[in-house]
């Protein structure tokens, strides 16, 4: 589960919701965040993630939690995993 | 307060990527302000820390990472002195009562040693935060409680850290929940590994290169990100969240800190003394003593230069330090043990008069000063050598007399090189091991950080292609450049301290034996702490055995007592046939003895000083020579010079000039000139030699010198700059020079068969020294399983080769093969051997490649056979094998020996060799100056010192049948065939040049280089060198598949 996302952020750069499969899911709780550097002897840049919960804004259900991350150099974010 | 607890250095041995300055400075930048280091297990980095923190102003604190039972670590921070001391008895109890390199601290030692000490739980390998993460909490409770028992609630923190690890916040919260429930505290601290973001990738490879692993593996040790470094208070904060307050508990710990290392402060140890008496009267008392049993009478000269020596010493308080010196030497004497102190030592008379030294400084003039002085005030050096045999028997009387616990070895640490750098480096960023080796093989003795500079500009270089990939590799190789890589014992240095040692370091065991403090040199001397090096000189153990061998046919031989002035040793001199000479051997020094003419012992002290850098770069060697002939006239630039550079022909040589210069041209105190000269010497920065020339300038103007002659004489003293002898030490060494050639030239056999039984010692290796031999018509005996010992022996008319030298054969093989052989006599025949001793197959297929049996059956090929594919019947069936060819037989004594006893392999390509018009080394000395000619030989050691011009030249010999042949190589010809020389030197080097100025000695100045190739395939066997033994694996193979007598195997046939 790597797909690419667009996420809203607030004034420190945390992520603050992203839109997926068709709808914007805002987090409720980030729960770790940290960081990877990855293989950056292949170039690689360094990621933070963050495993957050999140709920979706429109209908109801239960919080998922999933884990997201951002190369640290951009603005470019990964919906990584989604716990089932 | 502002403070970073919790940070490794280098000296957490490639688990620190940033050096201290680095760390500090930019500590600075942050506005730290405390920082404590805390290196794995150790205290290594506590002096140089303290040192530069005071120069960035921030508070040191001294600490550890220790590995606690369990096993897991603790970071332990002192608080005050005590608190260093019980961290360094921690550290020592951790070292020395588990297995080496397995240090390891149980509860009881914390408990005994937790004064003045604060802990935190530690990274994640901490035993609390590891069981955490285990779910283990009630054992993570237990843990910490056990700790809050042994520390204190105040002096125990839970450690969290602003790393950005997966789990960190769960993490942190349990220990918060932990804390409230012991009433312990939290502290932030960043594991720091690095002092910026970008040392990261700098770290990683260390980590590779530690874990053994490649970039590109997985390794637990290995960490996900960069972010161990030096961060801001903000990063800091941002990173805690909630918890920030951690960070204002690591402040309040600092605050609690005081600096617990005194540097300077160190005191010497005491002899024991008579009732009642003074450390001062008693070393007069044995100076007085030593000065009627070295001169007989005591001349006022003598008594006025002891006066003022002692008075210096008692004045310095180093009284005490000359006795410890003094009962070092005197235990040496009572023993038997061979010894000579060398170094600026030799310059004091006191030191004479104690048998610390053995040359006598007043009658050469020698400076006291430059040894020590009221100005310098520091303790002085005293390096002895002794009997490599004995020197640790030495060593174990220092520790008995004075302390187990204050009497340790003085460590070093490995650093990171070009070589190393690139072959560690590059092994962890995967490059092919094939490149790697070659890259590191050809690259020359410069630091990790010059080699993008030599890869471009050297010759050996020529033609290979290095790529973004290789500039990654010079570029982290250069990040490195001298870091310590692991620790190490120094050769001879001890620390001694008249109060344990523990005050000032740790202690571990040494991979040599006994124990060693966790200090260099550099950082003993800045406590304060006396050092001795006691240093052990296998030519001392090669005289010692040369006297003892000599004197079973003379008795009445004395070694101490040979003429100085004996003229057959000096013609050996002049001849340049010093092979095996100290000192006097290299290329080098052959050819200058050629041209010198040495006379006497002044000649030889003075050779000792002119083959060095500083009288090479100085561009004194050669108007030395000239006014020696008479060819220039003696000049001084001042008339004032004229009694202190006449014995020097108006050059200078020694160190002790320098001062005597500065003293009487400039009016310099001893002290003043003695800093001149050490500010040359170390090399230090170009403002500190300005600083000291203007000085020089001024002082000199004012007493009536003119500004030329003044800049003259400081562009002298200034081009000697580097890398000189001290007359003293010269002086030294000059003794032994000569009487080693004395013994050479007397006791030629007796000499070079001890310099053999003590290899590795001196310039050349063992088939040189075999050369040597045959050379002076001393036959180099085969091995014989009937005749050879453990050891080189003399017998009639050579030297027997030991059963020793049988690379592979375990020594207590060759014990019950010798005791067999004196218990029921000569071994007969191969069955009667076979049937007395007992050995593995490997071994005696060497014996036989090696030539062991060829007195009893001489075919080396059928007894392989025999050994091989027994139960054929008698070996003598075999006789018709065809056996191994000359060629083979030396290849095999080569490889199996390290030299040859058959012959020389040169002699197999001689007639090869004289047809396409190579001479050999015996024809040189018949050939004109400029006259075109071609030699071939073994090349011996191939080495570019520094000129004078700063142009390459370099230097090798050639071992050829008859002694050895001396090549120069200049600049030119080198940048063509550098890769020959130093990209892996072929068995035999051809060498086509002509001969150079007979003035500058026997030598030959190339023109070009080349692995010898025989004419035509065939015509001549050729040879390799000892490490390519599978080349004999190949032979024996051979014959173990053949089913008749193979064919001869060797490569070029």
């Amino acid at each position: 589960m790597i797909k690419e996302i667009q996420v809203r952020i607030d004034e420190e750069g945390n992520p603050r919701g992203f839109f997926h499969n068709g709808g914007y899911w805002r987090i409720r709780e980030i729960i770790d965040t940290w960081r990877d550097t990855g293989q950056w002897w292949e170039g690689e840049a360094e990621k933070i993630f963050f495993r957050v919960t999140v709920l979706p804004v429109r209908g109801e259900g239960v919080p998922a939690l999933c884990e997201i991350y951002a190369d640290v150099d951009g603005d470019h974010w990964v919906l990584y995993l989604i716990y089932d | 307060m502002f403070a970073h607890l919790h940070c490794h250095s280098p000296y957490s041995f490639l688990d620190g990527a940033s050096s201290l300055d680095r760390m500090l400075s930019r500590a600075r930048d942050l506005g730290v302000d405390a920082m404590a280091i805390t290196d794995h297990d150790n205290v290594s980095a506590a002096v140089e820390f303290c040192r530069l923190a005071r120069d960035y102003d921030i508070k040191p604190i001294l600490g550890a990472e220790i590995t606690v039972s369990g096993p897991g670590h603790l970071v332990l921070l002192s608080l005050d002195e005590d608190g260093y001391e019980n961290l360094c008895r921690l550290i020592s109890r951790a070292h020395l009562d588990n297995p080496r390199l397995e240090p390891q601290v149980d509860d009881d030692n914390l408990r005994r040693h937790r004064d003045g000490i604060v802990a935190l739980s530690g990274c994640r390998r901490g035993l609390i935060s590891s069981l955490i993460l285990r779910r283990r909490y009630r054992e993570a409770h237990e843990v910490a409680r056990n700790y809050v028992s042994i520390f204190g609630p105040r002096s125990f923190f839970l450690e969290i850290q602003a790393d950005l690890i997966p789990g960190n916040r769960g993490l942190y919260l349990r220990l918060k929940e932990l804390g409230d429930s012991l009433g312990v505290q939290l502290l932030a601290t960043n594991n720091v590994h690095h002092a910026a973001k970008e040392d990261f990738k700098i770290h990683d490879l260390l980590t590779c290169i530690r874990t053994r692993t490649l970039l590109r593996d997985v390794h637990p040790q290995r960490r996900l990100n960069a972010e161990n470094y030096l961060k801001s208070w903000d990063e800091m904060v941002w990173a805690l969240g909630d918890l920030d307050f951690a960070l204002y508990n690591a402040g309040r710990v600092a605050e609690r800190c005081r600096q617990g290392l005194g540097l300077g402060q160190g005191s010497y140890p005491q002899v024991d003394l008579p009732g009642g008496m003074t450390a001062g009267r008693f070393l007069r008392e044995q100076v007085d003593r030593g000065a009627r049993e070295r001169y007989g009478e005591i001349s006022s000269a003598l008594q006025d230069r002891l006066d003022r020596e002692l008075a210096v010493i008692s004045d310095l308080d180093m009284a005490g330090y000359f006795l410890l010196v003094w009962d070092v030497v005197r235990y040496a004497r009572e023993k038997g043990i061979r010894y000579a102190g060398r170094g600026s030592a030799a310059d004091s008379a006191a030191a004479y008069c104690l048998y610390i030294t053995e040359v006598d400084s007043l009658s050469r003039g020698l400076l006291f000063e430059r040894f020590m002085s009221r100005e310098r005030a520091e303790q002085p050096d005293i390096d002895i050598d002794f009997d490599a045999r004995y020197r640790d028997e030495v060593m174990d009387y220092v520790r008995r007399t004075y302390g187990e616990d204050r009497v340790a070895r003085v460590a070093t640490f490995s650093t990171f090189r070009a070589r190393s750098a690139i072959r560690e480096m590059g092994r962890a960023m995967d490059f092919p091991p094939d490149e790697i080796s070659r890259l590191a093989r050809t690259l020359p003795h410069v630091p990790a950080d010059d080699v993008e500079r030599a890869v471009r500009e050297m010759p050996e270089f020529r033609g290979r292609t290095y790529d973004g990939k290789y500039i990654d590799l010079f570029r982290a190789a250069a990040s490195v450049a001298g870091y310590p890589r692991h620790p190490g014992t120094h050769l001879g240095g001890i620390v001694i301290s008249n109060r344990p040692l523990f005050a000032f370091t740790a202690l571990q065991q040494a991979a040599v034996g006994g124990t060693v403090c966790q200090l260099d040199k550099r950082g003993v001397e800045d406590l304060g702490l006396v050092k001795l090096d006691l240093l052990s000189l296998r030519t001392m153990s090669a005289i010692d055995d040369t006297v003892a061998s000599i004197k079973v046919k003379d008795p009445g031989f004395d070694y101490d007592a040979v003429a100085l002035d004996d003229p057959g040793t000096f013609s050996l001199i002049s001849s340049g046939n010093t092979v095996g000479v100290f000192q006097l051997e290299s290329p080098a020094q052959r050819a200058l003895q050629q041209r010198l003419n040495a006379s006497s012992l002044e000649d030889v002290i003075a050779s000792m000083a002119l083959i060095r850098p500083g009288p090479i770069q100085g561009n004194m060697v050669e108007p030395y020579l000239a006014r020696r002939e008479g060819k220039e006239q003696v000049a001084y630039p001042h008339p004032s010079l004229e009694p202190i550079l006449a014995k020097t022909m108006g050059v200078v040589l020694f160190q002790e000039q320098v001062i005597e210069i500065a003293t009487a041209v400039a009016g310099f105190t001893p002290g003043e000139s003695d800093r001149l000269r050490r500010v040359m010497t170390h090399a230090r920065s170009q403002r500190e030699m300005d600083d000291i020339g203007q000085h020089f300038m001024i002082r000199a103007r004012e007493r009536g010198v003119s500004e030329d002659v003044a800049r003259d004489i400081l562009a002298q003293i200034s081009g000697y700059a580097s890398y000189g002898f001290c007359e003293a030490h010269a002086a030294a060494f000059g003794l032994h020079a000569y009487k080693t050639a004395y013994l050479l030239h007397h006791h030629p056999a007796h000499f070079l068969c001890s310099l053999m039984n003590h290899q590795p010692l001196g310039y050349y290796p063992l088939h040189t020294l075999a050369a040597e031999c045959r050379r002076r018509g001393i036959k180099v005996l085969p091995l014989d399983v009937n005749k050879s010992d453990l050891q080189f022996r003399v017998e009639d008319r050579g030297i027997r080769v030991p059963v020793t030298l049988v690379k592979g054969l375990p020594r207590t093989a060759v014990k019950d093969l010798v005791e067999e052989r004196q218990r029921a006599g000569s071994f007969r025949s191969w069955p009667d051997f076979r049937d007395r001793v007992s050995l593995k197959r490997d071994a005696l297929e060497s014996l036989i490649l090696a030539g062991a049996f060829d007195a009893i059956f001489p075919n080396r090929r059928a007894l392989l056979w025999d050994l091989l594919a027994p139960g054929r019947g008698d070996v003598t069936a075999r006789e018709h094998i065809e056996d191994l060819s000359i060629t083979e037989r030396m290849d095999c004594e080569y490889k199996i020996l390290g030299l040859f006893t058959s012959g020389h392999p040169l002699i197999s390509l001689r007639k090869s060799l004289g047809d396409r018009g190579f001479i050999d080394s015996r024809a040189l000395s018949h050939l004109r100056e400029g006259q075109e000619v071609r030699v071939a030989g073994i090349p011996i050691r191939p080495h570019r010192p520094p000129t004078r011009s700063g142009r390459v030249v370099v230097f090798l010999s050639l071992e050829d049948e008859w002694g050895l042949v001396d090549v120069t190589v200049f600049e030119k010809t080198y940048r063509k065939y550098a890769a020959v020389l130093f990209g892996g030197l072929p068995p035999v080097l051809e060498v086509r040049g002509r001969m150079g100025s007979r003035e500058r000695g026997l030598s030959i100045i190339a023109r070009h280089l080349n692995p010898y190739s025989p004419g035509k395939p065939g015509r001549a066997g050729s040879i390799s060198r000892p490490a390519d033994i599978e080349q004999v694996e190949s032979q024996k193979a051979a014959v173990r598949t053949g089913a008749e007598p193979p064919p001869p195997c060797l490569p070029g046939q």
